[in-house]
């Protein structure tokens, strides 16, 4: 299938992939969105602030976020700079160049369900790490990830598109989860610092551009 | 065989004996992308119809408070985005009738249904105290009906029909309000 891979620039394009994200999520785990007043216990969450996009003919296929600050990691995991600077020295990772202050959050994948099967989740994720989406601000100047997801989804999504992590500390439990994580599977908060833990086919995927799924679905 | 559940005593009055009424009807997935809106929504229809009260600013916070929750309990029990949300408040002088409007699957229906059955059994203050030692109280949908009965001597009642093939049922939660809350101090 050929897909466009592009961030949302227009206020529609944002909107198309907030509703994307807000049918799946609210079907699969019952929870609402706010970008002014959220309560992960009343099971409102925020928005995050940038959108990776795939198109398909011009619809929105499927999509994923970030948070460029404020990370759900630090607002509810309750995870500090210090643990994270502590966790990227423990990896190995410069503790010069990847700064706590400067992080990212990769969150919210969505995928329409005319379009599963083709995997589009996988190719998002890996996409939503590239260069191209994460640091585009122009400084010259790299972010690393910060991420909570539960124990399966960890090692079934970005481990099988090659992607490695470090645990920061245990996600606590939170209302909104209900549906998501359970004891046996529970939520965990890590960060990945991309010179380490993330291939180069992914870190230097271009975007926007066009691809076949079946010539990035493999990358890793 | 369609099936239809009630509890409570559903008010069936003619909407046109009202002395105004306003109606509202919105897809969820605008409310379940954009929580805020169901806050708004509640704020709009009651300032406008607290014209008909002579203190309004009391009968914009009580219509406020109640249509929200209607609305939020609608919009949380609501099968499908693309399904829509309607919320109307008619007033008939010496009451007013909050009534919203969803469509849900069975198992929602059920889990409302069997939140009322046990409003009804332990009526507002038990389920209230009950519920009041629980840390999640705030996200259990339903407990804010709870909270209009004891607090705003409102008086809820609930209708799901079955809709047949498409596996859905029509909502229907009534709050009939006295109008006497809208000018306590």
């Amino acid at each position: 299938m050929k897909i466009r891979l592009a961030i949302a620039s227009s206020r529609a394009e944002v909107l198309r992939c907030q509703y994307l994200i807000a049918e799946v999520y609210n079907q699969e785990y019952n929870i609402f969105f706010s970008d002014d007043s959220y309560d992960l216990h009343g099971k409102v969450e925020p928005w995050p602030h940038r959108y990776l996009m795939a198109t398909v003919g011009g619809e929105v296929a499927g999509c994923i976020g970030m948070y460029l600050r404020d990370t759900y990691v630090g607002r509810f995991g309750n995870v500090g700079d210090d643990e994270v600077r502590r966790a990227v020295v423990a990896a190995g990772g410069d503790a010069e160049r990847w700064l706590p202050e400067r992080k990212r959050e990769p969150t919210k994948l969505a995928v329409h369900s005319n379009y599963r099967g083709f995997s589009l989740g996988r190719i998002l994720l890996g996409a939503c790490h590239s260069s191209a989406f994460r640091d585009t601000d122009g400084d010259g100047q790299s972010f690393l990830f910060v991420a909570c997801a539960k124990q399966s989804i960890w090692r079934s999504q970005w481990g099988k598109i090659g992607i490695q992590s470090k645990v920061l500390k245990p996600f606590p439990i939170y209302k909104v989860h209900e549906d998501y994580a359970s004891p046996s599977d529970p939520m965990e908060s890590r960060v990945i610092i991309p010179d380490l833990h993330v291939p180069r086919a992914w870190l230097d995927l271009d975007v926007p551009a066009d691809y076949d799924t079946e010539q990035v679905r493999r990358l890793r | 065989m369609k099936q239809q559940l009630t509890l409570g005593e559903f008010e069936g009055r003619e909407l046109k004996q009202a002395l105004s009424r306003a109606h509202v009807e919105l897809p969820a997935l605008t409310m379940i992308a954009h929580w805020r809106r169901c806050g708004l929504t509640a704020d709009w229809l009651a300032s406008m119809m607290a014209y008909d009260f002579e203190d309004r600013e009391q009968a914009t916070g009580v219509l406020s408070t109640v249509v929200n929750e209607l609305l939020e309990n609608a919009v949380k029990y609501c099968s499908g985005g693309d399904n829509a949300v309607s919320v109307s408040v008619a007033h008939f002088g010496d009451e007013l009738l909050i009534e919203a409007t969803n469509m849900a699957d069975e198992r929602r229906v059920r889990a409302l249904y069997a939140h009322f059955s046990r409003l009804e059994a332990e009526g507002a203050d038990k389920l209230f105290e009950e519920l009041a030692v629980r840390s999640d109280r705030a996200a259990d949908a339903g407990v804010g009906l709870i909270i209009l009965q004891r607090d705003y001597g409102v008086a809820i009642a609930a209708q799901a029909e079955d809709l047949g093939e498409s596996g859905l049922w029509k909502v229907r939660i009534q709050a009939m309000l006295p109008a006497e809350e809208m000018t306590h101090a």
